[in-house]
């Protein structure tokens, strides 16, 4: 029997995965001991392959609908498209905490076979973390929720799969909000070894750095994605109500949206040591978190509902992490002081630093009002919630500001940015900000809060172009190139530089649509008879009738609304909400008419029906530039997969310097070139920092010799790079 | 010189932190509101004019709907437990309004002790509850 053999499968974890977790702190404690090390590494593999079998397992059920099975019953019915049997191996609880754990003994595998520089220190290690987390999850699915659990009486048919879940979002949205949060536990793994073993320099960021932005695009997919879905399929008009569950997978994406910019400072400059590992921990911890609200019952109800077990058990796990962190850092504290000082309050290292602020201020506000109400009833004893209106007061202005400074990071120069300079960069972005302003103001005014949105989008997307455009410019005028070449090339050979450029317009125009379909939505209700029309906006909507076909297991009922334009009364064409009734008894899911352009989505939702007079009540929402969320959402796909895209290493073997601190050297004065050219600094303040870099590099580097004859080494390796480069 | 860059940063860096704290205290303010179960908000014994959250879910067979007048009214109770209270809500009938499903509810209580809704807050059933069988 397949059920059985996943049973046993998960049984058998509850004896391998502690085996594999002693194994790798021995293998850890004693590197040079070569049996313990193979075994360390059959540890991981086997995990994964026992897993693999019980998910195999639970696939198989699901499939051939084996109702012996009480999770094959509660998710699965006859008739069920195959499609959707197979989604629902995530679609239950059990279920995805199995989906959960394969994903996480696969990177736990993966991970274990992918060296990098230090691997052979750091792998045990960072095995035994992702060890210990995997033992929490077969623990759980062996003892609180096993997907395995029989039946002494199947039932005939099972209760089938949620109707609002069997849509095509189902098969992306839950899997990548999965990957993404699984993902980040690999850094976060890194960065305890890291602690662990006293390596406090950049490496465990650089190992992770993939690991971190595929996390980080997957969780951001998934949110962007459900959004989407929410909007087609909801038929409420909007795509975000600040739900809780909403707010479990914004919060860790702020924390490694923090994360992601903080340490590029790390690797660049030694600093933010303490900082990165604070953000990458509570960036976990909050998927963790999430996780717990999601299954727990937490929020949604605090009192009656009956699943709050799962809630007690993850947050018990969440609390457990928690302490083992902090203890870890506070053990460390004394490595982890920072290597470097800010030397001007305006640079872009402050930059950074204030980017993160805000980032973890905005973490903090929907902490604040996703958990008021647990924490209200342990203070008061009564119970209290905020309304979306606590988002939009404290969020949205705190977001305003993140796009202001998404704009002005870019032009901050590194180490010391000059105020003179800066001012003469931001002066077109400035204007075009103005006018766009002064324009809104005259002409669309429907409030502050989306007309400062739009702004500083305009602000900041000036900014990000004028950066581009000068670079290749400048690159244009070095190398005597062509524009497009030039343009071409700039972003072949910085393609996290651009790649951050990208997410950052996607970003911008994703504002855009927030800003236009938050502030300059219409909406109305309305009960029509056949022939009536009404007007929004400057379009008429024509009732022209109802009509009712039968489909497999449901009855379909749609209303037609002929679009018109309001002034001409030429036909555009036509929408057609609908509403499903199923047979089965479920309740009836409403099915949007959509027109979507880049400019204005009409949006249709059919509320109800009198069959005696064909009337029907309609609900009908002009959006504008929602499609630009969804577009954006494309953008912001490409921009992170072009920094992702790995770039041609340099042999490192023939230099004095090697791995991190060569990079870092070498990065730093590209840079410090890229502000020359752009003038964001002096030749003077060019060659003092240049000079300054070379010392500082020789002086971390000061075993190797005489500090007067590596700095030359350097000078003469450095420009071997340089022509290299510039050759290829 | 003048401050030194730490003080300038961290001067900064509280600016900020007090300007959010002080929203999220504003907000707190303007958007909260007590968050009861039916039988808590019962159990109370609210004076009319009272401003209440209720969760609970929908009592079946207990909605009336009226599309001409746009009136709405329904009686909501908690998972475990039969005591209902009865709400009625002028506009709109969310789309995907059944028996059975968790609903908050935000209104005022009536000298008549029925609940007169400003906002429904409808969630979609879990996900990760099996349905239960019909």
């Amino acid at each position: 029997m397949i059920g059985t053999l996943g049973r046993d499968a998960l049984s058998l974890l509850l004896l391998v995965v502690p085996c594999s977790l002693v194994v790798s702190i021995l293998s850890a404690h004693s590197p040079a001991n070569q049996p313990l090390g193979i075994l360390a590494k059959i540890g991981p593999a086997l995990q994964f392959a026992l897993v693999f079998v019980a998910s195999i397992a639970l696939l198989a059920l699901l499939v051939t609908l084996n109702f012996h099975y009480a999770y094959v019953a509660d998710y699965t019915s006859r008739g069920l498209a195959l499609v959707y049997r197979i989604a629902a191996f995530w679609g239950g609880n059990a279920g995805s905490l199995l989906f959960w754990l394969l994903i996480t003994s696969l990177y736990a595998f993966v991970v274990r076979f992918a060296p990098h520089h230090d691997s052979e220190r750091l792998q045990p290690v960072v095995s035994a973390i992702m060890s210990f987390v995997i033992l929490f999850f077969v623990v759980v699915l062996n003892f609180f929720a096993s997907p395995f659990v029989t039946l002494t009486t199947p039932p005939l048919n099972g209760n089938g799969l949620n109707a609002l879940l069997q849509n095509p979002g189902m098969t992306v949205h839950p899997v990548n909000l999965y990957l993404g949060y699984v993902g980040f536990l690999v850094p976060f793994a890194y960065g305890m070894a890291a602690l662990i073993l006293k390596k406090t320099d950049a490496s465990w960021l650089v190992a992770t750095r993939t690991w971190t932005l595929i996390s980080w695009l997957f969780l951001s997919c998934g949110i962007i994605y459900g959004a989407h879905w929410s909007y087609e399929e909801l038929g409420w008009g909007g795509y975000w109500s600040w739900d809780p569950i909403e707010n479990a997978a914004l919060m860790p994406w702020l924390a490694a949206t923090a994360f992601l910019h903080s340490a590029i400072i790390q690797e660049r400059k030694g600093m933010f040591k303490l900082w990165n590992v604070v953000l990458i921990s509570l960036t976990y911890l909050l998927t963790l978190f999430g996780t717990a609200l999601t299954r727990g019952g937490l929020l949604w109800s605090i009192h009656a509902f009956a699943n709050g077990e799962m809630g007690t058990v993850f947050m018990t796990f969440v609390a457990v992490m928690f302490v083992l962190t902090a203890a870890l850092m506070v053990w460390r504290f004394p490595a982890l002081r920072s290597g470097a000082r800010f030397e001007s309050a305006v640079s872009k290292e402050s930059g950074f630093l204030f980017n993160n602020v805000l980032l973890i201020g905005i973490l903090f506000a929907v902490f604040w009002g996703t958990v008021f109400p647990l924490v209200s009833e342990a203070v008061t004893g009564s119970s209290m919630m905020v309304s979306g209106t606590f988002y939009d007061v404290v969020v949205l202005p705190v977001g305003v500001v993140l796009v202001l400074w998404m704009g002005i990071g870019p032009v901050l120069a590194w180490r010391r940015a000059s105020l003179r300079k800066m001012a003469k960069m931001l002066r077109m972005p400035a204007f075009a900000a103005v006018v766009v302003g002064l324009g809104l103001r005259l002409f669309a005014f429907q409030g502050w809060l989306s007309l400062f949105a739009l702004v500083v989008a305009t602000f900041a997307l000036v900014i990000i172009l004028q950066e581009w455009f000068f670079a290749v410019l400048a690159r244009k005028e070095i190398t005597g190139e062509g524009f497009i070449v030039s343009l071409v090339r700039l972003v072949a050979r910085n393609r996290r530089r651009y790649g951050g450029y990208i997410v950052h317009i996607a970003v911008v125009l994703m504002v855009i649509g927030f800003a236009g379909s938050g502030g300059y939505a219409k909406q109305m209700t309305v009960s029509l008879k056949p022939g009536q029309t009404v007007a929004l906006g400057s379009y008429a909507f024509e009732y022209y009738g109802l009509n009712t076909a039968h489909q497999s297991g449901q009855v379909l009922l749609t209303g037609t609304l002929l679009v018109k334009n309001a002034h001409t009364g030429h036909l555009l064409g036509a929408l057609k909400p609908s509403v499903s009734f199923f047979e089965n008894g479920d309740s009836p899911s409403t099915n949007i008419g959509l027109y979507s352009t880049s400019w204005l989505d009409l949006y249709a939702v059919l509320d109800g029906a009198d069959y005696n007079t064909g009337a029907a009540l309609f609900e009908i929402h002009l959006n504008p530039l929602v499609s630009l969320i969804w577009d954006g959402g494309y953008l912001y796909i490409l921009g992170t997969l072009l920094g992702l895209w790995p770039q041609r290493r340099r042999k490192g073997a023939e230099f004095t310097l090697t791995g991190v601190a060569a990079d870092k050297l070498y990065q730093d004065l590209r840079d410090l070139e890229y502000d020359l050219h752009m003038g964001k600094i002096t030749q003077a303040e060019y060659a003092e920092m240049r000079q300054r870099e070379l010392s500082e590099t020789a002086n971390t580097q000061a075993s190797v010799g005489n500090e007067k004859e590596l700095k030359s080494d350097l000078e003469r390796e450095l420009q071997a790079i340089l022509r290299g480069r510039e050759a290829t | 010189m003048g401050l030194s860059t730490r003080v300038k940063l961290w001067t900064a860096f509280a600016l900020v932190a007090l300007v959010i704290v002080g929203l999220v205290a504003m907000g707190v303010a303007r958007a909260s509101s007590y968050y009861m179960t039916v039988n808590q908000a019962l159990a109370e014994h609210p004076k009319a004019g009272e401003v209440l959250t209720v969760s609970g879910k929908i009592t079946p067979n207990s909605v009336v709907w009226n599309s001409a007048t746009e009136y709405l009214q329904f009686a909501i109770q908690d998972q475990v437990g039969d005591r209902s209270l009865t709400v009625a809500y002028h506009g709109l009938r969310p789309s995907d309004f059944a028996n059975g499903w968790p609903i908050i509810v935000t209104g005022t209580i009536e000298q008549s002790g029925m609940l007169k809704a400003t906002n429904l807050l409808i969630k979609c059933p879990s996900k990760y509850t099996a349905q239960s069988g019909s």
